[in-house]
């Protein structure tokens, strides 16, 4: 613990001494202006959606969905597809009408079996991170091909949001590339999309360049290339932003460098919203936190309110505006939570949980202190700040707990292991405002874990997976939503804002789209396209 | 003349298999599920068939010990298997990052002993009396700055405030023909600089001690008798057998430097050894992990065996003692 705190410590004076450098140079090289220099965090090593951890939004440069822009809001339209129409009442059917006129970069032509052989691919081949939107939410049992431009799905249950939320998850592969590949997650063919930028080089774990697809279906892009590096130290990156290395960083500023970059006279910073959130996860599988009401208590225990205020002040809205996203059109009203000491406190002493021996800690019946672990990742401190503020929380309830700082792959990994009490980490847009993948979290172990009994959970969600209508399918998701409300396997600590410094003079027309924050396609696109 | 590193050689393969072999294990005792990051969340919701499918893919479907077969079948080949975050083989993506490594590190350790010996040279020749505690001090202070802080001051002053050089990367993007070298220095002066001054102090105290010694001993004392001059008998008579500890030491950082700069590749950008490493454990990438480590404890032993063979050059005394030449 203490040598964690003292990584994140340096971490922190580390920024703090970026901090003085705030009224530096203007250093930067007059590089050609049709050349967008961006940096990204993550080192991509394959630019396919069978990539390890590639950022959807820089797959996006070059795959399409059927719709678009994102499955979060409710506003998905058709973007590969003209129409996406339902052709049954029960929702089981599907008929997609694909624009006409679409070419691969390659210039094949891009078609039905496209489609249908994605479809296919993603369900039976080896699997993807949107394998289980096509083999189980929903369950996609057919593909059937009309003609060149037109095809239909079956799935097995209704899946009465195929338009909204499926059609415009899913990136398109093409089948004249892919279709003899046995080994996705080896591919190394060409990197063949239909979007608006092609891949004209690609070094794994360093940069990819693009250019833009001059004849792109939703209009031309207003940039003519892109340079994407991939540097994993933010601060490396808003260091090279500030010498005039780069023109934009994807990494959201923490709260602490936002008016300093605003301040810089070569440098802006625009305001987006990724949906994301940092969330307290309860590991539902260990006791007591097997327990619905001693998780409740824990979460009446705990002040979002405090901690969005001392954790990233002016920069995220608390996690009391409840769960999953509060701005999602498929959350239900009224998930909001107060904290409320008093009652936690109730709620332990009913549950056995008393502080016998008056040392300020509780302990159970049998007289064993109890004690919490709250795993947080090492490569976060911010986190660990909002780890340092539950403690003392949990504590004014009577809760001891004891931070273990943990490394990134050990962290992610806790969701195999589930050697954890508590853990805090981060939960991106797919989890927090994607319908579908709400009800999937709970047979995932996410939220629950499926075969692990709650006849209460399963009825919700046999509800779920038979609602024809979205309406029906609407009212389902709010009554699963308002199940994990009074028995929490998660809370949203807060939702943070996204804060992204970029070169105006090299490029100002940022735009941002709910869950996908700043850095996407729409950015680079004529107005009228999405 | 080569019989006493000969003579190490069983002792070198053995370390060897020792490192093969725990490279295998090590990373396997890493909790976590490399499915997680091919998979997300769902990796712990697949079937056992589409498990395998997946693992397959990088021959982690087999039992342990059969997999240890293949790596050991696939270290005699060259074949160090497929990378799960490149999607690549092993030795392509490290073939793609060693050169980097070697030029960081190299150049870093070459260059912090030959300024350590010579601030130590300077250090018995000049200084005297409390200019010797604030030289040492100073050497020492400057080293002790850790690399993190050292690189994030150097980006900020020289690369941010004067720019000077980049902030990060090995080579402009841009860069073509002739003009890649001049690049490639560019680049590197940074990084070179944060991880030769943290090298610095222990070549510095290395050679100040084995300066002192040889000063003190007899043959100089004679030299000096002779009216030989000072500066000839610091360079000409004790440089040489202080020297000897010195390369052992340039042996082991050279070794250890290889899987050393991870702070300093991630801050600067640096597409290396150290970078690949971190991305290994983030992505729990087995068989990235187990080829870099190979190289970590290839670069060990043979930086080790390397200063043996030197040192058996350079001393006298240990051809003596191993009787003739070969």
């Amino acid at each position: 613990m203490r040598a964690a705190a003292g990584t994140a410590g340096l971490q922190w004076a580390s920024l703090a001494l970026w901090l003085l450098h705030s009224g530096a140079c203007d250093s930067g090289r007059a590089d050609p202006p049709d050349i967008l220099r961006i940096a990204i965090p993550d080192e991509v090593g394959q630019l396919t959606p069978y990539g390890a951890a590639v950022p959807e939004t820089l797959l996006g440069l070059v795959y399409d969905k059927l719709a678009a822009p994102a499955p979060y809001m409710g506003q998905a339209r058709p973007h590969l597809a003209a129409a996406i129409t339902s052709e049954t009442a029960d929702g089981r059917r599907w008929r997609i009408k694909l624009r006409d006129g679409i070419r691969w970069h390659d210039g094949a032509a891009f078609g039905a079996g496209d489609v249908a052989f994605t479809l296919t691919f993603y369900r039976d081949g080896p699997a993807n991170r949107w394998t289980h939107h096509v083999s189980e939410t929903p369950r996609i049992v057919g593909v059937a091909i009309i003609d060149r431009l037109n095809l239909e799905i079956r799935c097995a249950d209704p899946c009465p949001q195929f338009d909204k939320v499926t059609a415009a998850d899913l990136p398109i592969l093409p089948a004249h590339l892919w279709g003899n590949v046995r080994e996705p997650h080896r591919y190394a063919g060409p990197l063949v999309g239909t979007g608006p930028y092609r891949v004209v080089a690609f070094a794994a774990g360093r940069y990819a360049r693009f250019e833009a697809n001059a004849s792109y279906f939703a209009g031309p892009p207003r940039v003519p290339a892109l340079l994407v590096s991939f540097v994993r130290n933010p601060a490396t990156a808003w260091a090279a932003l500030r010498a005039g290395e780069l023109d934009f960083v994807s990494s959201s500023l923490p709260p602490e460098l936002v008016e300093p970059f605003r301040r810089s006279p070569q440098l802006a910073v625009i305001a987006g919203d990724p949906m994301t959130a940092v969330e307290l996860r309860m590991n539902f599988e260990r006791e007591p936190l097997s327990r619905p009401d001693f998780r409740r208590a824990l979460v009446l225990a705990v002040d979002p309110d405090e901690l969005a205020r001392r954790v990233v002040p002016g920069a995220a809205r608390s996690g009391g505006a409840g769960y999953p996203h509060p701005d999602s059109p498929w959350t239900a009203p009224g998930m909001g939570l107060r904290s409320d000491v008093g009652r936690a406190r109730a709620l332990l002493d009913e549950l056995g949980f008393i502080d016998r021996d008056r040392d300020g800690r509780r302990e159970d019946r049998a007289g064993a202190p109890l004690r919490l672990g709250i795993k947080i990742s090492s490569s976060e401190p911010l986190q660990l700040r909002a780890g340092e503020v539950l403690m003392a929380q949990l504590k004014a309830a009577g809760v001891a707990s004891r931070l273990e700082v943990v490394d990134p792959a050990h962290h992610r990994g806790l969701f195999v292991t589930r050697q954890f009490d508590l853990v805090v980490s981060e939960i991106s847009a797919h989890g927090l405002a994607d319908p579908d993948q709400f009800a999937q979290s709970h047979r995932s172990g996410y939220l629950w874990r499926a075969g692990r009994p709650h006849p209460e959970l399963e009825a919700l969600l046999s509800r779920w997976r038979r609602a024809e209508t979205p309406e029906e399918r609407l009212a389902a998701g709010f009554a699963l939503q308002r199940l994990q409300r009074s028995e929490p396997t998660t809370m949203a600590l807060y939702y943070q804002r996204g804060f992204f410094a970029y070169r105006p003079v090299r490029f100002a027309k940022w735009r941002s789209v709910p869950g996908l924050g700043v850095f996407h396609k729409w950015s680079f696109l004529p107005e009228q396209s999405l | 003349m080569t019989a006493r590193p000969l003579g190490r050689l069983p002792g070198h393969v053995l370390v060897l298999w020792l490192g093969v072999s725990t490279n295998f294990l090590l990373p396997r005792l890493i909790p976590g599920d490399p499915l997680q990051f091919l998979v997300g969340e769902e990796g712990s919701r697949l079937t056992p068939e589409q498990r395998q499918a997946v693992l397959a893919q990088f021959g982690m479907d087999r039992p342990v010990l059969e997999q240890y077969g293949a790596y050991l079948a696939g270290l005699a080949r060259g074949d160090l298997g497929v990378s799960i975050s490149y999607g690549a083989s092993v030795a392509e993506v490290i073939g793609a990052r060693l050169p980097w490594s070697l030029l960081l590190v190299g150049g870093a350790a070459l260059l912090a002993a030959a300024a350590g010996f010579l601030l130590a040279c300077l250090f018995h020749r000049l200084a005297a009396g409390r200019t010797r505690i604030y030289f040492m001090g100073a050497v020492v202070g400057v080293g002790s700055v850790p690399a993190f802080l050292g690189g994030m001051v150097a980006i900020a002053v020289f690369a941010v405030q004067l720019g000077w050089f980049p902030t990060h990367g090995a080579v402009a993007l841009d860069a073509e023909g002739p003009a890649i070298v001049g690049s490639v220095l560019h680049h590197s002066l940074l990084p070179l600089a944060t991880l030769t001054l943290a090298q610095l102090p222990s070549f510095f105290l290395l050679a100040r001690a084995g300066l002192e010694g040889a000063l003190r001993s007899t043959y100089t004392m004679l030299a000096r008798a002779h009216g030989v001059a000072p500066w000839r008998i610091l360079l000409w008579h004790a440089a040489p057998n202080a020297l000897l500890p010195f390369i052992n030491h340039l042996g082991i950082t050279l070794g250890g430097l290889v899987g050393g700069t991870v702070v300093v590749e991630t801050l600067f950008g640096y597409p290396g050894m150290g970078s690949l490493l971190h991305q290994g454990i983030v992505a729990h990438d087995l068989p990235l992990l187990q080829g870099v480590f190979l190289c970590f404890v290839l670069a060990v032993v043979m930086a080790n065996a390397s200063a043996d063979l030197l040192q058996a050059r350079l001393d006298p005394r240990l051809r003596t003692l191993e009787g003739p030449a070969s």
